[in-house]
């Protein structure tokens, strides 16, 4: 698998491994994410994504294969001084206030006292939690939690921010403006690495994905794959007569219902010929789309009948030491 | 300073959690019960000397000591449990709910968190066996009117005990999950009591194997036996005369040797804690 991102990548890791006793949870991946790139990290749960990012993290230690984060070995502290993390399903001490929650972990970046309360400040506006600051994590909701845990992921102003699915709990309105807060970290050249299930966010909001399976990339390329592009979906107020004599030589019919037809062009780059004919032959030509692959046909394809097998099973699992 | 931050988040942890509160209310009725305890015994005691016209008035003295005496062993006992207690889920418990996690992909090293949280369950350990162990013998001067001989070298060697049980319950805690970290530390106090008290029955019966068994124990675990140490200074000589070997406190003076290798004890315990977290996958 070669990457076709920038040099020098933000994250390069190859041949990586982890075992669990006799369970391998992550067989050989291999990954490289540009600088600045919106990266969607995707797979059915058990495949490695978890024990992949915590390798990545340094939290646990790969059984095999090794790289580089921010240019630095993996499991060095001082590469994550420049990284932000939110993790799924993390707990909130009840205990702490929204500010009191920032202020602590800002510490434990090493921002002084002053710097830590103005960018809590800064990021429970950010994040729509402005004024709640002062109340304790248990009167939280959900949603609120996980604005909070974003705020905390980007105290720093990292260069690199792991999310593991951060709009889960977030209500549409909320993954709105946590798909803003995405763009926004892109144009401010924030790498993000994100951890999702739901194929149509990291489509609308990432450059690039890795599909991983059985602890394997499966694919690493862009979002949405431009191979399924010789075929044309075609709206037609009154189909001509004889169609497949007229698009003889550009394309054949695959399917038709009424005047809707989807068509397999024989050559890519055959849409204007198919127009044209379709419109010498007197047809009233109303659309013509291109058919692309949706990320979901993809992901299916490459993870196959194990996403079904896998998504009974417990999340992700992982065994404790 | 990191390790301070994450001392200081142990500490207000505990503090918030109303594990502060819930020790208070547990202390507080314990030293009511005490107190009232040791009254009820004064006023007898009084009543008998008048009655057999203070024939021999050390030997109301003596049941005196022996009320704070055993008082200060619910004291130990109460503030060893607050040690396994207030450590048990220090690292285990946000493991499992990945709250350390959150910590870790931040820079810091792994080593910072257990001298952070060594430093915080450690300080509310000994700050908590200190303050009661003060309560009581100060309520005990007013009620009864004695205060043991050696009160500064006593509670040194109690929160010396109770450190070596916050050591190894962080240790514990570092190398597998909460409820098995707690029965093991629960077990590893059980260990230690039986060791005193084989060691007592075996001077006591002149078996050495016995008595052999139970010092290795104590090297084992040596909570209990710092306990030993400690409530020897609580006794007058008449007292530990009295006495002889028993197996809740102690009557031979604390060696030397020994007391050092508690403390040894207690910082491998923190440094075998900090290794095992090192080479945990989280």
């Amino acid at each position: 698998m070669v990457s076709d991102a920038p040099a020098p990548n933000v994250i390069d890791v190859h041949g990586l491994v982890k075992r669990y006793g006799r369970r391998t949870a992550v067989d050989g991946l291999d990954l490289a994410v540009g600088a600045g790139e919106v990266f969607g990290f995707l797979g059915p749960n058990g495949a490695g994504k978890t024990t992949t990012v915590r390798m990545l993290l340094g939290l646990a230690r790969p059984s095999a294969g090794g790289g580089s984060l921010l240019g630095r070995p993996l499991g060095d502290p001082e590469a994550r001084r420049q990284v932000g993390y939110l993790p799924e399903n993390v707990h909130f001490p009840g205990w702490f206030t929204g500010l009191g929650f920032l202020r602590y972990h800002g510490a434990l970046y090493g921002l002084p006292g002053r710097e830590v309360d103005a960018r809590a400040g800064e990021a429970l506006e950010r994040l729509g939690l402005a004024g709640r600051g002062g109340d304790h994590l248990r009167g939280y909701s959900h949603g609120m939690l996980q604005r909070l845990g974003l705020a905390q992921a980007l105290l720093n102003r990292p260069k690199l921010v792991f999310l593991d699915e951060p709009t889960s709990a977030l209500d549409p309105r909320g993954r709105r403006e946590v798909r803003e807060l995405l763009d926004e970290l892109r144009s401010q050249g924030t790498t993000v690495f994100l951890n999702s299930h739901l194929l149509s966010e990291v489509e609308r909001t990432c450059d690039r994905v890795a599909i991983v399976a059985d602890g394997r990339t499966r694919y690493l390329g862009p979002t949405r794959p431009d191979d399924g592009s010789n075929e044309l979906d075609v709206s037609l107020d009154r189909a001509p007569d004889g169609l497949e004599r007229v698009l003889a030589g550009v394309a054949t019919v695959t399917s038709r219902r009424g005047g809707r037809l989807r068509l397999r062009l024989a050559a890519a780059g055959a849409a204007p010929d198919v127009a044209r004919r379709l419109i010498d032959a007197g047809a009233r030509l109303q659309s013509l789309t291109p058919v692309r692959r949706e990320l979901e046909d993809l992901f299916l394809e490459l993870t196959g009948a194990r996403a079904e097998e896998t998504a009974s099973e417990a999340s992700d699992a992982r065994v404790p030491a | 300073m990191t390790v301070l931050t994450i001392a200081g988040a142990s500490l207000r942890e505990a503090w918030n959690r109303r594990l502060v509160l819930a020790l208070i209310l547990v202390s507080v009725a314990f030293l009511a019960l005490y107190l009232y305890g040791a009254h009820l015994l004064n006023t007898r005691l009084v009543e008998r000397a008048q009655a057999i016209a203070a024939r021999s008035g050390g030997g109301i003295t003596l049941a005196r000591h022996q009320m704070v005496l055993l008082g200060m062993y619910v004291v130990d006992f109460l503030a060893s449990f607050m040690a396994i207690f207030a450590g048990v889920g220090a690292i285990a418990g946000e493991l499992e709910d990945h709250s350390l996690q959150l910590v870790l992909a931040k820079p810091v090293r792994r080593w910072q968190v257990i001298a952070g949280k060594a430093l915080g369950s450690g300080t509310v350990s000994v700050l908590y066996a200190t303050l009661l162990s003060l309560a009581l013998l100060a309520g005990s001067r007013v009620v009864l009117g004695v205060t043991p001989p050696g009160v500064v070298p006593a509670i040194l060697l109690i929160d010396l005990g109770i450190l070596v049980l916050s050591g190894l319950t962080l240790l514990a805690s570092s190398l597998t999950h909460t409820l098995t970290a707690g029965v093991a530390m629960v077990m590893a106090y059980a260990l230690a009591w039986t060791g005193s008290v084989l060691t007592s029955l075996g001077e006591l019966t002149n078996i050495d194997v016995l008595a052999t068994l139970g010092r290795d124990t104590r090297l084992l675990v040596p909570s209990d036996a710092l306990w030993k140490a400690g409530s020897y200074y609580l006794q007058t000589p008449a007292m530990r005369a009295q006495e002889g070997p028993n197996p809740l406190f102690g009557v031979n003076a604390p060696d030397a040797a020994f007391l050092i290798y508690a403390a040894v004890y207690v910082l491998v315990a923190f440094v075998l804690a900090g290794l095992a977290f090192q080479r945990r996958d989280l």
